[in-house]
């Protein structure tokens, strides 16, 4: 259907996926920003660990900042744990969940601005986002919160309470519309793990797996949200992310010139 | 799930480790550990607005129809306001679809999709928050949510965009670049989160019928049916976004939607009264 023949009829009247035919998908779809890559930065690995985990990667970003155009988001961490744990023994639905939780990512990005602000951070409110453009050709580094705008709009979670899409996802999502030229999620694992390596030190490290593979292992634990590997499979842009670790020096660094130092998750 | 002494508000140190912890049943756990997902699922949720029905107006089905049929619905809305508490939600319709086919020859992404057509529904909104204002109307931004306890105990009439903040955010779907979160879902989410006493969207159609209506006469009105059976019969089409349908299957408060026509006088009152017209749809 092109523009100016849009027709009233039952038919079609909800755009189910058979209805999109009426619709001309054939053409390509345009990369907003394809030069930027998007970061996430751990709430729990990260930031919640302070000066000595945070202050390090920060050096690292300025330092990249002459090469590489980087939107950095993030997570929330424990006082987002502390939350959902009283939301939910107060009864609290996954949408309210949702709600209190985006605001500690927001307080992570707001601390994680004025620790760049001296090196062109600007902390970026969703509505801000026709400014992305300006901020990265002025050489600034735009920090958003990693919590997706969906807050009470959030799903119920599937046989649980905790949303499923958390600041992992976000970020992803923010990396997929823009057609980002990468997706790096910063942590504090060298990358996957069949298990907890916090828990089993000697669980089996995964450099490198199909999210067909995942979805299959169906592994009882994992570095990334479910909910990323499960919108990868429809993902136009951004096919595969990295997990790297951020608490050794160099990795961001490698993994933004293309260099594979974590895991690397792909949907092809 | 835990002691209440281990509830105690607390600072702590990870032992090696310069992270500092907050005190919770989940601190240093992975959000991801199957078997913790599962285990918050066994508790209770609270019900926030069991009295407030939550209807939607169709924007393609009611809204571009204009007064002929928005007239006699605003009448109907606001002679079962005594008897009812009425959350109003509206649905973006003809120009959300003429957005749609535009942004997609241009090339944009679903998100951008779903992040310009929200201003469709704002602007239905707005119109029927004028229709109703005299009769204590309110049109309310996701912003002033917390309010609406107010607004519907002292008489109002909130109005609300249903279009989901979903945003750039948006999953994309497998086929197209159609936004799977759209008005029906969004006044469904809110339905539900809210435990609503009921979630009643208003169509120009008398339910769910087995085709559509308007081409095949032989087709037949289904009055109940469960998603899983609903999915079974793989109709053609539906006048619901089948997102609903994936919701309702996960829904822990709303567990049922029902669809009715809204161009047939009468039918909102009797849905709002409890009786079955129209289709209920429910989990299952």
């Amino acid at each position: 259907m092109k523009p100016g023949k849009v027709e009233s009829s039952y038919s079609g009247q909800t755009l189910n996926e058979r209805d999109v035919i009426h619709f001309d998908d054939t053409g390509d779809e345009i990369e907003i920003l394809p030069s930027v890559h998007v970061i996430k930065i751990g709430g729990q690995s990260i930031m919640d660990r302070g000066k000595a985990a945070v202050y390090p990667l920060i050096e690292e970003i300025v330092a990249n900042k002459p090469r590489h155009k980087m939107i950095l988001g993030t997570g929330g961490g424990t006082r987002s744990r502390h939350v959902y744990s009283i939301a939910m023994d107060l009864g609290m639905p996954t949408g309210v969940i949702a709600r209190l939780g985006s605001l500690v990512s927001h307080q992570n990005a707001k601390i994680l601005h004025m620790l760049l602000c001296k090196h062109g951070g600007v902390f970026l409110l969703r509505d801000n986002f026709e400014h992305l453009a300006l901020y990265l050709n002025a050489g600034c580094i735009p920090i958003i919160e990693g919590m997706p705008p969906y807050e009470i709009y959030e799903r119920p979670a599937r046989g649980g309470r905790i949303p499923e899409s958390r600041t992992d996802t976000g970020i992803y999502l923010l990396g997929e519309v823009l057609g980002a030229r990468s997706v790096i999620f910063v942590k504090d694992e060298d990358g996957l793990f069949a298990e907890d390596p916090k828990k089993n030190p000697r669980a089996e490290f995964i450099p490198k797996i199909s999210v067909a593979e995942l979805l299959e292992r169906d592994l009882n634990d994992l570095m990334v949200e479910r909910k990323v590997i499960e919108l990868m499979q429809t993902a136009r842009h951004v096919r595969q992310i990295q997990l790297v670790n951020g608490l050794k020096a160099g990795n961001l660094s490698r993994a933004l010139d293309g260099e594979h130092v974590g895991t690397i998750i792909h949907a092809d | 799930m835990v002691d209440r002494e281990e509830r105690q508000a607390e600072i702590v140190v990870e032992e090696g480790q310069a992270r500092v912890h907050v005190k919770s049943p989940l601190m240093m756990e992975s959000l991801l550990d199957k078997g913790l997902i599962a285990e918050t699922y066994l508790s209770h949720e609270i019900s926030i607005l069991p009295d407030a029905h939550l209807v939607h107006l169709g924007g393609l089905s009611i809204l571009d129809r204009g007064r002929d049929v928005l007239i006699p619905l605003i009448e109907e809305i606001v002679a079962a306001r005594s008897a009812h508490k009425i959350v109003i939600g509206v649905g973006g319709g003809l120009r959300e679809r003429h957005t749609f086919a535009l942004a997609i020859d241009l090339g944009l992404p679903t998100g951008a999709l779903a992040q310009l057509t929200g201003v469709m529904c704002k602007q239905n909104a707005t119109m029927v928050y004028y229709l109703l204002a005299r009769h204590g109307g309110v049109r309310i931004a996701r912003e002033n949510f917390h309010k609406l306890p107010f607004y519907l105990a002292s008489g109002g009439i909130p109005v609300i965009v249903d279009m989901p903040p979903y945003h750039l955010w948006e999953h994309v779907p497998k086929v197209g670049r159609i936004p799977k979160h759209r008005p029906d879902a969004g006044s469904y989410l809110v339905a539900e989160v809210y435990s609503c006493r009921s979630c009643i969207y208003l169509k120009d159609v008398d339910g769910l019928c087995t085709a559509d209506p308007k081409k095949d006469p032989a087709a037949t009105l289904i009055p109940r049916i469960s998603v899983s059976e609903l999915l079974s019969l793989d109709l053609p089409d539906l006048p619901i976004e089948p997102a609903v349908l994936e919701i309702l299957q996960v829904a822990r408060n709303r567990k049922e939607v029902r669809i009715v026509n809204g161009l047939k006088p009468g039918m909102l009152t009797r849905a709002l009264n409890g009786e079955d017209v129209g289709t209920l749809i429910y989990q299952g």
